[in-house]
C-alpha cells in the first residue's frame, strides 16, 4: 500500500515524454523491474475518443505509454532523464471491446525481453477486471 | 543435440516465427542483408533461442555472427554434442 500511494503521487508528466493532450495515462499503479500497470479514466476530451468511446488507436497508445511509464519511473527514481520510445511492432493484437467515456481502463505490461534497445512486452488492458485488449509490443528506446 | 537437429530447429523458427522465405535460407545467407533480420527481429530470436535451446543468447557473443551458418555454429557451440 505504501508503494501504491507513492506511485499514485507520481505525476505522469515526470515519467512520460508525451505532453497534454497526448498523455494517455492518469496514474502508474504498479511498478517493478518487469511489470508495470497504469490507470486511465476515459473522458470526453481524451485523445482518440470518438462517439463516446476510446478507439483502438487510443488503447494501443495507452499500452505503449504504460511501457513508457515503467521506464520513466525507473529513470525518475534513478535520477535519469525521461527517454523517448517508439512502437516498433505490434503482434497478437486482440480487442474485445473499447472503453466508454467514464470507464476506467487498467493496463498492465510485462517485459519478456530487452535487448539492443528493443523491449518486448506482453500487455493486457482491463475494464472492471475483464480483459478487453491483449497485445505484444516491441518498444524501441531512442 | 546434433548439428542437423540444430539447423532444423533454426530453419523452423526462421520460417515459422520470422516468416522468412525458405529459399532465402542457405549457409552463407547474411542474417541482415539476405534474411532481412533487423534489431526488432533480434529480440524475438533471443526469446525463441531461450525457449528452443535452453540458453540465453548474449548480444556481446554475437560479434561476427553475420550468416546463417555462423549463427548455427554459435548455437552448436552452446548446445551441440561434445
Amino acid at each position: 500500500m505504501v508503494q501504491l500511494l507513492r506511485l499514485l503521487d507520481v505525476n505522469p508528466l515526470d515519467i512520460l515524454p508525451q505532453r497534454p493532450p497526448f498523455v494517455m495515462i492518469d496514474n502508474l499503479i504498479r511498478y517493478d523491474e518487469r511489470i508495470a500497470a497504469t490507470r486511465l479514466e476515459v473522458k470526453e476530451n481524451t485523445m482518440f475518443v470518438y462517439d463516446g468511446e476510446l478507439s483502438a488507436a487510443g488503447m494501443i497508445e495507452n499500452m505503449a505509454q504504460t511501457c513508457a511509464a515503467r521506464l520513466g519511473y525507473y529513470n525518475l527514481i534513478s535520477g535519469l532523464p525521461v527517454k523517448i520510445g517508439y512502437i516498433g511492432a505490434i503482434s497478437g493484437l486482440h480487442i474485445s471491446r473499447t472503453p466508454k467515456v467514464g470507464e476506467i481502463l487498467e493496463t498492465e505490461i510485462c517485459v519478456e525481453e530487452e535487448v539492443f534497445g528493443v523491449t518486448l512486452v506482453n500487455g493486457k488492458s482491463r475494464i472492471a477486471d475483464r480483459t478487453v485488449m491483449e497485445a505484444r509490443m516491441k518498444i524501441v528506446i531512442q | 543435440m546434433t548439428r542437423t537437429e540444430i539447423e532444423e530447429k533454426v530453419r523452423y523458427f526462421l520460417i515459422e516465427d520470422l516468416e522468412i522465405d525458405e529459399e532465402k535460407i542457405f549457409p552463407d545467407a547474411k542474417l541482415k542483408e539476405d534474411l532481412g533480420i533487423d534489431s526488432l527481429d533480434f529480440v524475438d530470436i533471443v526469446v525463441i533461442v531461450e525457449k528452443t535451446f535452453g540458453f540465453k543468447l548474449k548480444p556481446e557473443e554475437m560479434q561476427g555472427v553475420d550468416t546463417y551458418s555462423k549463427f548455427c555454429d554459435y548455437i552448436e557451440s552452446k548446445v551441440g554434442d561434445k
